[in-house]
Formats: C-alpha cells, sequence, structure tokens
C-alpha cells in the first residue's frame, strides 16, 4: 500500500507539477510556438515512461514484456494527442486549399484554429487575410475588366461613330472641293474676263481720242466749208449782178437785145439757185458743226468715264487675282484637310481594331478571373442547360469525390474528436 | 397796143421798189467812196468808176429811213437821169439789188392816194407779184426833188 501511495504522489506530481512545470518552461522558451504543447507532451509521454520504468524496477523482468505494451500505448496517446495538435490543423489547412485551388473564395475556418496563437493560428489567420485580399483583388479585376469591355463596347460605338461623321465629314469636304473648283473656275473667268474688259476699255479710251480728234477734223472741213460756200455765195451774188447789168444791156440794145435778156435771165437763175444751195449747204454745215460739236463735247465727258472705267476695272482685275490666290490657297487647305479626314478614317478603323482587341482582352481577364466564381453559377445553371451535360457530368464527378472526401474527413475529424475527447477524458481521470 | 415794160427791181427795207430798166446804166458793187465837204446829209460821197466820178446817194436817207449800213448784198445802181434837161449819172445805194420783171401796163395800179407814205408824183403805180407788193418809181423826181415824203396834216 505504501509502494501504490508513493507511485500514485509520483504520478500525481508528474500531473499536476511536472507536466505543467514542463509547460511552463516551454511557454518561456518557445513562447506561443507549437513547439511548447509538442514538448510539453513529449514530457508528459516520458514522464509516464519514466514512472512506468520506476514501477517496474520493483516487478521482475519477465514483466517488463507487459510494459512494452505499456509504453507503447503512452506513446500512442502521445502520438495521437500531437496528431491533434499538428496533423488536424495541417489538414483543416489543406481543405482550405484545396477548395480555394478550385477556384472558390467562400471559404471557412473554425474559430479554434484562428484563435489559436501557434504558427497554424497564424497560418490560418495569414491565409484567410491572403484569401480576402484575393477575393478582393479579384473582385476589383471582375469590375475593371468589365469596365475595360464597356469601354472597349463605348469605345467602339464611339469610334464608329466618329467613323461615321468622319465619313460624312469626308463627302462635305468632297463637296467643297467641287464647289471650290467650281469657284476656282469662275475667278479665273472673271480674271479673263476683266483683263479683257481692260483691254476693250483701253482700246475704247484711244478709239474715243482718235474719234475726238476726227471730230474736230470735221469740224475743221466743216468751217473750210463754210467759208468755201462764202465764195460760191459771193460768186452767186456777182453772177446776180452781172445777170442784171447783162439785163440793162439787153434793155439798151432794144428789139436785138431780146435774146440777150433771155440768157440774162437764165444766169440769174442759176445764180439764184447757187445762192440758195449755198445757203443751204451753210446751214447744213452750221447744224453739222454744231453736232460734231455735240458729239466732240460727248466723247470728252465719255473719254473719263471710261478712264474710270478702266481703273475699276483694273481694281477688279487686280482683286479677282488676288481671289484667284486665296481660292488656291483655300483648295489646298481643303485638300490638306480631306486627306486629314482620310487619316482620321484610317486613325477610327485602328481604334475599331484596337477596341475589338482590347474588348477580346477583358473578356479574357473576366473569364480566367470568373474562373473562382463559375463553379458556383455553373452548378445553378446546370439543370438549365443540357449543352453543357458532359461538364456536368465531369463536376457532378468533381463533387462526388469532394463529397467523398469530405465524408472521409468527417469521420476522421469525428474520430479525432473521439480520440480527443477520451484523451480529455484520460486527463481528467489522471 | 399793149407793150410790156422792162423794170428793174431794188430792196430798201422791208420793201421793193422798181425803176425803168433804161433808166439804169450799170450795178456795181460797193466801191470805197470819198465823201465830199458841205454836201446834204443823204450824199454818201464820190466813187470813181472807170475815170468817171460818180456821186452816190443814199437812197434810205431819201425816203426817209435811217441811213444804210454797207453790208455784202449793199449794191450801187448807177442810174442816167434827166436834170433840166441834162443827162447825168448818179450812183443809188440799195439795201440789195432785186430782179428784172416784165409788167404789162394792164397789170398796174394806181397808187393809193390815202394812207401813201410817199408824193404822189414820186410813184408812177403799184404792182403785185405774189405776195409782194412793188412800188414803181419814177426815177427822175426821185434825185430831183429835194423832199419826198408827203407832208400829213
Amino acid at each position: 500500500m505504501s509502494d501504490f501511495l508513493r507511485y500514485s504522489i509520483f504520478i500525481f506530481s508528474v500531473l499536476f507539477i511536472g507536466i505543467p512545470m514542463a509547460y511552463m518552461i516551454f511557454k518561456l522558451l518557445f513562447k506561443e510556438s507549437v513547439l511548447v504543447k509538442i514538448g510539453t507532451v513529449m514530457t508528459g509521454v516520458a514522464a509516464f515512461v519514466a514512472v512506468f520504468v520506476q514501477l517496474m524496477n520493483g516487478v521482475r523482468l519477465i514483466h517488463m514484456i507487459w510494459g512494452i505494451p505499456f509504453a507503447i500505448s503512452f506513446v500512442a496517446v502521445g502520438v495521437k494527442i500531437l496528431q491533434k495538435i499538428i496533423i488536424q490543423p495541417l489538414e483543416k489547412i489543406e481543405d482550405v486549399l484545396v477548395i480555394v485551388s478550385k477556384g472558390k473564395n467562400d471559404i471557412e475556418i473554425d474559430n479554434e484554429l484562428l484563435e489559436r496563437k501557434d504558427e497554424f493560428g497564424k497560418i490560418a489567420n495569414i491565409f484567410m487575410e491572403m484569401n480576402s485580399i484575393m477575393v478582393e483583388i479579384m473582385n476589383n479585376v471582375i469590375k475593371v475588366s468589365d469596365a475595360i469591355s464597356n469601354s472597349g463596347d463605348s469605345l467602339n460605338s464611339d469610334s464608329n461613330r466618329m467613323s461615321q461623321l468622319t465619313k460624312e465629314q469626308t463627302t462635305a469636304v468632297e463637296k467643297v472641293l467641287i464647289s471650290m473648283k467650281n469657284i476656282t473656275a469662275n475667278i479665273g473667268q472673271n480674271t479673263e474676263i476683266s483683263k479683257k474688259t481692260l483691254k476693250n476699255a483701253k482700246k475704247t479710251a484711244v478709239k474715243i481720242e482718235v474719234n475726238d480728234k476726227n471730230v474736230q477734223k470735221t469740224v475743221e472741213a466743216l468751217r473750210i466749208i463754210i467759208k468755201k460756200v462764202g465764195i460760191i455765195s459771193d460768186i452767186a451774188f456777182q453772177t446776180n449782178i452781172l445777170s442784171l447789168n447783162a439785163a440793162i444791156e439787153a434793155s439798151k440794145a432794144g428789139k436785138y437785145g431780146k435774146g440777150f435778156n433771155v440768157v440774162a435771165n437764165e444766169i440769174r437763175k442759176l445764180a439764184h439757185k447757187s445762192k440758195n444751195a449755198a445757203n443751204e449747204i451753210e446751214k447744213i454745215s452750221r447744224t453739222s458743226i454744231k453736232i460734231a460739236e455735240r458729239t466732240g463735247r460727248i466723247s470728252k465727258q465719255i473719254v473719263p468715264d471710261i478712264k474710270e472705267t478702266s481703273n475699276l476695272t483694273n481694281v477688279i482685275y487686280k482683286s479677282s487675282i488676288e481671289q484667284n490666290n486665296s481660292a488656291e490657297q483655300m483648295n489646298e487647305s481643303v485638300r490638306q484637310l480631306d486627306n486629314v479626314t482620310q487619316k482620321f478614317t484610317q486613325a477610327f478603323q485602328n481604334i475599331e481594331i484596337s477596341a475589338e482587341e482590347l474588348k477580346e482582352l477583358s473578356n479574357v481577364l473576366s473569364t480566367t478571373v470568373k474562373y473562382f466564381r463559375e463553379e458556383e453559377e455553373t452548378n445553378e445553371t446546370n439543370e438549365e442547360q443540357e449543352e453543357q451535360q458532359n461538364k456536368k457530368e465531369e463536376n457532378n464527378e468533381i463533387n462526388e469525390t469532394d463529397d467523398i472526401e469530405k465524408d472521409i474527413k468527417e469521420k476522421e475529424n469525428n474520430e479525432k474528436n473521439k480520440t480527443e475527447k477520451i484523451i480529455d477524458d484520460d486527463f481528467e481521470t489522471f | 397796143m399793149k407793150e410790156k415794160q422792162t423794170y428793174l427791181t431794188f430792196v430798201l427795207g422791208n420793201e421793193i421798189f422798181a425803176a425803168d430798166i433804161r433808166k439804169a446804166t450799170n450795178i456795181i458793187e460797193v466801191l470805197p467812196i470819198t465823201k465830199v465837204p458841205r454836201s446834204p446829209e443823204y450824199m454818201k460821197g464820190v466813187i470813181n468808176v472807170r475815170g468817171i466820178v460818180l456821186p452816190v446817194i443814199d437812197t434810205r436817207m431819201k425816203f426817209g429811213m435811217s441811213p444804210i449800213k454797207i453790208t455784202k448784198n449793199t449794191v450801187i445802181i448807177n442810174f442816167n437821169i434827166d436834170i433840166e434837161g441834162e443827162q447825168s449819172d448818179v450812183g443809188a445805194l440799195v439795201d440789195a439789188p432785186g430782179t428784172v420783171i416784165d409788167i404789162s401796163d394792164k397789170d398796174i395800179s394806181p397808187p393809193p392816194h390815202i394812207g401813201a407814205k410817199y408824193k404822189s408824183e414820186l410813184v408812177i403805180g403799184t404792182f403785185k407779184i405774189k405776195d409782194d407788193f412793188i412800188m414803181l418809181l419814177d426815177i427822175n423826181k426821185v434825185f430831183t426833188l429835194d423832199e419826198l415824203l408827203e407832208i400829213k396834216i
């Protein structure tokens, strides 16, 4: 009995003094590390083995054979405890990793593991954190790729619209080009016409000057005619006097002068006719002089008008030359605009292609990232889509295997829990 | 016998006069007139016609008209007149020469007594040709009488 009491005290001291002491020592040494637990368990096992050896001292060697299973069972208990400490959390982490590798992010790790302060707890926490960051990143990537896809779409439609507008612009510019060609042609014609008009005006001015000189000459000639007519008039007057004298002489000759008188009468008549004709010529000549002088005055008035016309036409000519230059510059500008528009069209086509590529790339990105969610989606749409039956089957298989695995794990977990409970019970019983 | 008489006409102002052509010697254009001192106003002076000195009378003044203005139509009719049985040449300045017309005695009307401007012994008769009213003059009396105008009461 004294031996039993002694061993009891010994075991008691190992359980309630040795192991806690070891725990505290390891705690001091390794702080939060899993090594504390491992060390404590190993110390416990060693202590129990030591107690057992101490017990064996009083027993014969033959009984040592019985001691081996005891020792093994001690070690087994220790290993079982270590399994709970090391393997269980590792398996939990493995499970989670498997889920994540399948593209699922809605993972859960039980609080027991998360609240642990050793390496496994840290790893679990870090992993959870990492997962949440990954989820966030993926969400962001999805959002961004959706946004890129939308942008690609809008870019595409915008560039389509721009392309359309540019085409309209091209037609407008082409119309402007045609109009400009017409305008240039018209201006050229105007230039030509004004040039001709200028020439004609100059010619007309020269001709009018010649005309004026001719009018002056005509007036001069008419004056000479009037003078000469005056001479004729004088001659007619003298002839009249002569005829009168002849008549006087004939009257003196009496009967014999009768024939002579007839001649004198005829001469007088001729003199009268000459006089009348001369008077008429003079009258007409004076009227002609008046008309010619008036014509001269008018043509003198015309000359400055013609000169002004000439000057104005010159201005028009110069203006139309400037217009021509401007029109050519405008033409050049419009042509450049046309080139630019065509380049725009090309650029918009390139943008369209780029937008398509961008959309494709964003789709690729989207599908890649959505891999992590597709599982759920496909599960939801499995029943609806017959075409994806093969995939469904595969998924089902995977699910089945997953289920099996889960079952196994659950069983194991249950077993572990049971063993743990047993061990706990053991501890408590101790 | 109805005989035709030939008359020489001339113009004074607006009136046409006629004289027996046989009294006229010739008609000459106006030559430079040499004035004669202390002669009547109607006496313009003398001219030299082929060596003969011819007195020139302003006929217009003789008929109470304004003094003659020499124009290119002005001529001198050389009349041969009877002054107290002596033949003498007188140059009569007239505004323009007329023509030569033959007039029958029956066509000659007597000179009008009422409203006559000139003395009755001057005008032998009147003659109408177309619209012109021609007075036939006794040329001897024209140059011998001192006063030709009828004195009116």
